[in-house]
């Protein structure tokens, strides 16, 4: 399947950098010259704030409708606290339900884009400019959800305070040893760092945003956009700023799950108490971010009309990601698995017993179907990887898969405890299915919303790497470049072969 | 620095060397000149790298500060509100997760508070823009040394190709 040119480029692809090492000319490619970079430049412009400006009947039609669902939520949310938490299905032994499900499912889903985005950045990997920002936005937007379930899950949510460490009057200290409290810790600083990662890049794009959007976003661009004029000292401080920020953030974004994880893995719980539930954790987050990532991306292309940015040759690469990581996904999950039941832990085997051919046996196959045999059986194929329709339900089953393999995680090892008198059942109650089914609702309204206010592509990101192979190719990027400050007159470069 | 500036609009990167090498070579100072782009140029292009930046002492300073939070939170605190919770002792491996993520919070807080000090966004108002520097627009703009008169610097420009588009001559 052949990628489909942009209609703006000649038929000889001039080279971008994204599709093969420096400095190797594909057949029929050539550097850009500067009136070719220029069309580009403009015609990206044009669609990025086209985009932004646009709001169609059908835009207003899907955000008056989820912005229903998530009203709804809101007040279901409200009355679940006044009536109280007995109003959904958590009863002991299964106290944790659907709520921290989803939980771990958002926080997993968060992962991917910041992650993604940092590892692509630090590796250098030039097809990652049409897609950064996107996957960050992803980040923010899910970490956003997840943060909440904890605090729905309280009941008496207005409490959620007592968990912040501060001197009080009650004279109790939070216990910091908890891992309820590295939670909290890990997913502030999870939100703070990835929503400055989501920033820094945009602040070129909100300054052009700034000199091209008239009206009440202006004023708000102005502030956002921190004074930018383009300067070379500007563009400097912000690469390093982003170079620290990409380093800093993929500690902290394994981290987060990892604590997530040990929620459980600290617990003598049967099922729970392992000690590859952090790594398994970080790859089923990887696993489903990835996946929900290609979601998002198959829709924002189409809905934005980003075919020229968004292209079919990242849906491949991502697809072949995406195909990988669910290999090591259910490497992790066989080795858990394994080791759980070759243990000889009779609760545990019960457990994994009600899995295989049990009372959640319909809830284990499907899981096992959409997270491996779907993958596995579709993403070996490029015309699978190249086509929307299938990497969006390929990425949506996925995701489907997910979020049952983190119910059967935390509902599912709950059911049955050492002793049989703490043994029990689980079915959701009404408000927690409509709080949790709403949270997509709320995911999507957000992206809309914000697709509106922000650039969905990093536009300085894609310029610069349109140029970079000519650079390149000019000894523009040569190391030498450290030039005194002052007195520069007579030490010149060469002239860099312009 | 006389607070007054001389600015042209370059054509593409040779303008943009050309330009450069022009006011290197007459001797003007790198740090009173900027080059104002919708993209990154190459340090080669502009002749020289950014003046001396503290980014990275705030990045340290949060560090330490975090590391500091982290002790005190995971550690001091326990012996100011004694709390028995299940025989843990006080240096226990929770204690090191505190501290990462507090670390890494302050490193991340301090380190964009740094880039927001530097970048000086209440200052940069009254130094020259124009608005269509993100559709293209490159410009070469001189704050105007002691020791040059702006007539010099603007014929600089000039002769380089470039087109004036503003020149403030400093007062006295």
């Amino acid at each position: 399947v052949a990628d489909r040119l942009p209609e703006h480029r000649p038929a000889a692809t001039p080279a971008t950098g994204a599709d093969r090492p420096a400095g190797a000319l594909g057949q029929g490619e050539h550097l850009p010259s500067n009136e070719e970079l220029e069309t580009y430049d403009r015609r990206l412009d044009r669609t990025v704030f086209s985009a932004m400006k646009s709001l169609g009947i059908g835009y207003l039609l899907l955000v008056g409708f989820l912005s229903l669902v998530v009203l709804a939520a809101l007040l279901t949310w409200g009355y679940q606290t006044w009536r109280g938490i007995g109003l959904g299905g958590q009863r002991r032994p299964p106290f944790w339900g659907i709520y921290i499900s989803s939980f771990v499912f958002w926080i997993g889903i968060s992962h991917s884009g910041t992650l993604v985005s940092a590892i692509l950045r630090v590796l250098n990997v030039e097809w990652r400019r049409p897609l950064t920002r996107a996957a960050e936005l992803m980040t923010v937007f899910a970490l956003s959800i997840g943060g909440l379930f904890p605090i729905i899950h309280l009941g008496r949510s207005l409490k959620f305070y007592w968990l912040m460490p501060y001197p009080n009057e009650r004279q109790i200290w939070p216990n910091f040893h908890s891992p309820l409290l590295w939670d909290m810790l890990a997913i502030f600083t999870y939100i703070t760092a990835s929503s400055l990662f989501l920033f820094l890049p945009l602040i070129p794009d909100l300054a052009a945003a700034r000199d091209r959007i008239s009206g009440i976003r202006r004023p708000i661009y102005r502030i956002l956009s921190l004074g930018w004029r383009g300067t070379q000292q500007q563009w400097d401080r912000l690469h390093l700023a982003m170079r620290i920020f990409t380093i800093v953030v993929i500690p902290i974004a394994v981290s987060v799950h990892s604590i997530v994880s040990w929620d459980f893995g600290m617990t003598s719980q049967p099922g729970w108490n392992s000690t590859i539930f952090a790594p398994y954790f970080v790859i089923g987050a990887i696993y489903s971010g990835i996946a929900a990532l290609m979601t998002v991306l198959v829709l924002v292309r189409r809905g934005l009309h980003l075919e020229d940015y968004i292209t079919l040759k990242h849906f491949d690469r991502m697809g072949k990601v995406l195909l990988a990581v669910s290999l090591v996904w259910f490497y992790f999950f066989f080795a858990n698995e394994l080791t759980q039941w070759y243990s000889g832990n009779q609760t545990t085997r019960i457990i994994g017993e009600m899995m295989v051919h049990g009372q959640l046996a319909w809830l284990f196959w499907p899981m096992v179907v959409f997270c491996l045999v779907v993958p596995f059986a579709t993403l070996w194929f490029r015309r699978v990887r190249t086509s929307m329709i299938a990497m969006l339900i390929i990425s949506l089953v996925i995701n489907a898969g997910m979020w049952i393999e983190r119910f059967l995680i935390v509902v599912g090892s709950n059911l049955r405890n050492y002793l049989s008198f703490d043994w029990g059942t689980y079915s959701p109650g009404w408000p927690e299915v409509v709080i949790c089914s709403a949270t997509f609702a709320a995911f999507a309204l957000l992206y809309l919303i914000f697709s509106k206010a922000l650039p969905l592509i990093s536009m300085w990101e894609v310029k610069e790497g349109w140029r970079e192979d000519r650079w390149r190719e000019e000894g523009l990027l040569e190391p030498e470049a450290e030039l005194p400050v002052e007195g520069a007159a007579t030490e010149l470069p060469a002239g860099a072969g312009l | 620095v006389s607070g007054q500036f001389i600015a042209a609009k370059v054509e593409g990167e040779q303008g943009v060397l050309r330009a450069m090498r022009a006011l290197m070579n007459a001797g003007v100072p790198r740090k009173n000149v900027e080059v104002l782009s919708e993209v990154p140029l190459p340090h080669r292009l502009v002749l020289g790298k950014m003046r001396s930046t503290r980014l990275l002492y705030w990045t340290v300073a949060g560090l330490l500060a975090g590391l500091g939070m982290g002790v005190f939170f995971a550690i001091i605190t326990v012996f100011l509100y004694p709390l028995d919770v299940g025989g843990q002792g006080v240096l226990v491996p929770p204690a090191l997760v505190i501290i990462y993520e507090l670390t890494m919070f302050s490193i991340v807080g301090a380190t964009f508070t740094g880039l927001v000090v530097e970048m000086a966004p209440w200052r940069t108002a009254r130094r020259p823009y124009w608005p269509d520097v993100p559709d293209g627009g490159t410009y070469v703009v001189v704050e105007q040394p002691v020791d040059f008169v702006a007539a010099r610097i603007a014929k600089l420009l000039e002769d380089s190709g470039a087109e004036l588009v503003q020149v403030e001559e400093a007062a006295g």
